[in-house]
């Protein structure tokens, strides 16, 4: 089995690219993937973002948040110590400054698919034939979403479309700003097979997702067929203009298990 | 349905602050410290400015989601800035920010993150100061706010309708309340003008926020202003219950001794939250 990856991102509209502040990663090699969506209204979130995806990407196994005894403020520590030296504190506009030192924020979700048979082992990650386990860690409203032939397995963290709200529990890059966030992180796991398809996506669609779960529709099958960005841009604009989602950034990030035997480490790997 | 426009750059949402600036400032208040009144005004506008500046900022700066106003009657009635900004009743924020008068420095206590508390010191600009002369012309500045806001709707007929917020003591020298009718009569396409009354009483009362009755006050002051204030709507109703306050469908943009801060919270910025946007797909 292997896994395959899409992502997808557009901007919220009225937004340029710069203003951009979601982020994703995946890596096919260690299997993981992560989400995040920084906080409009905290500075320096994007890049925040980008750091909480790459820091869960490559991360080493046992330190990963995915642990339920690893303490989230140590895996933080190193990249909020990096947040805060790439800030250029010099040039800053009093504003900036201002919000810079009460810290970005980003809600965050991360993904590891594991061998059933290998689960407690050095070499899990490594894809090979048969079941999986798979494992999440979330704080904040960007959700996953676990479907097998068209059925929802699972939606976590959020499972009703009413939870959404504008003040979602969200990690900063400040440790005195994450006492409440980490009383809020929440861990899931599940069995996971050939053909079963993983969906990451920050708040907008995720809420606009399981809208359509809750009236008995199944909004994968249009995301899974999608060919590319300009089509993903099309479906995100209706939705924006029938006021079916919110105008926000949006990132979608597809994870399938794809059939397939593992020859080797370099050479089953594939997008 | 009403109060849902999107504030953006494109579509900016408008805040008038009028601030009682007359002889009758010229007290201690409810303050602990016992500041005048006129201080704690000051400080207050000065406190709101600084929160929409940083509401709006982003990295590579402030983005122009609100025109703002400040109009002080004491005195005079007219623009309580300073320099350039005086000249005109209402300017896109970004005008404001490097606008202001000085930058002070104070401490701020928050969590260290391992249960204790620590200091951080923060820059606080100044754009008031605090003034405490003449009579309390309250109607004329409704009348100049009526003038103001005419002008701005006729340019942005579909914003979020503006939100005025009167600072004041609780005196006046005339009867304001058919200038206030007249100017919560205003509306942009999606909704009236909303009139918030935040009253600094001279005397040692409980503090209110948001009632639905005026028996809640102990002044005649107050429940002038409660009458003269506008009726929350839905939307922000539910706003003010997600971000905690206990509210109802009578509740009014009213508050007496509180923290005014708050209100500058919402409405949002942007696009309504998601759940609103399932109430609203759900009821059409």
């Amino acid at each position: 089995m292997m896994l395959k990856a899409r992502q997808f991102s557009l901007p919220k509209d009225g937004n340029s690219l710069d203003e951009y502040e979601d982020a994703c990663s995946f890596s096919i090699a260690s299997c993981r993937a992560a989400i995040a969506d920084g906080a409009t209204e905290s500075s320096f979130s994007g890049q925040w973002a980008q750091s909480l995806v790459e820091h869960f990407i490559s991360g080493e196994e046992e330190n990963s948040p995915i642990q339920e005894q690893l303490e989230l403020r140590h895996w933080l520590a190193p990249i909020q110590k990096v947040w805060m030296e790439n800030i250029p504190w010099q040039s800053l506009e009093w504003y900036t400054e201002h919000k810079a030192r009460l810290g970005a924020f980003a809600a965050f979700l991360g993904l590891q698919i594991t061998n059933k048979d290998q689960a407690d082992s050095k070499d899990a990650g490594k894809p090979v034939l048969g079941d999986c386990v798979w494992s999440a860690v979330a704080c904040g409203d960007s959700c996953l979403f676990h479907v097998r032939c068209g059925e929802l397995l699972c939606a976590f963290p959020i499972r009703n479309s009413s939870e959404f709200g504008n003040s979602p529990s969200l990690l900063s890059s400040v440790s005195a700003a994450n006492e409440r966030a980490f009383t809020k992180v929440v861990r899931e796991h599940g069995e996971c097979r050939m053909g079963d398809l993983f969906l990451l996506a920050t708040d907008a669609l995720s809420c606009w997702i399981l809208n359509e779960c809750e009236t008995g529709k199944s909004p994968w099958e249009a995301m899974n067929t999608l060919s590319g960005q300009e089509e993903f841009y099309t479906l995100v604009d209706n939705l924006r203009q029938t006021h079916r989602m919110k105008n926000d950034d949006v990132t979608l990030l597809i994870i399938e298990l794809a059939g397939g035997q593992y020859r080797s480490h370099s050479g089953c790997e594939s997008l | 349905m009403p109060y849902l426009a999107e504030i953006r750059q494109e579509t900016p949402g408008c805040f008038l602050f009028l601030v009682d600036q007359s002889g009758s400032m010229d007290d201690s208040s409810n303050a602990p410290n016992w500041h005048r009144r006129a201080e704690s005004v000051a400080d207050a506008i000065n406190q709101c400015l600084c929160k929409l500046v940083l509401k709006c900022a982003k990295s590579d700066g402030v983005r122009n989601y609100y025109h703002v106003g400040v109009i002080g009657y004491g005195l005079s009635v007219g623009s309580a800035f300073s320099g350039s900004l005086s000249e005109r009743p209402l300017v896109p924020l970004v005008e404001i920010v490097d606008s202001f008068l000085r930058m002070d420095r104070r401490t701020k206590k928050v969590s260290d993150g391992e249960g204790g508390i620590m200091e951080l010191e923060v820059k606080v600009p100044v754009w008031l100061d605090p003034v405490a002369r003449g009579d309390a012309r309250l109607n004329e500045a409704l009348i100049v706010a009526y003038r103001i806001l005419k002008e701005w709707i006729a340019r942005n007929k579909t914003s979020y309708p503006p939100i005025v917020v009167n600072l004041t003591g609780g005196e006046t020298d005339s009867d304001p309340s058919v200038a206030a009718q007249a100017l919560t009569g205003l509306a942009t396409a999606d909704g009236n003008v909303l009139l918030c009354n935040w009253y600094f009483p001279d005397t040692i009362v409980p503090p209110v926020i948001f009632p639905d009755s005026e028996s809640a006050l102990l002044t005649e002051q107050g429940r002038r202003l409660f009458r003269m204030s506008s009726v929350l709507p839905q939307e922000l109703c539910d706003a003010a219950i997600y971000e905690g306050f206990v509210v109802n469908s009578q509740s009014r943009a009213f508050a007496s001794n509180a923290d005014l801060i708050r209100l500058v919270e919402f409405p949002q910025i942007g696009a309504r939250p998601a759940d609103w946007f399932n109430r609203i797909t759900r009821k059409s």
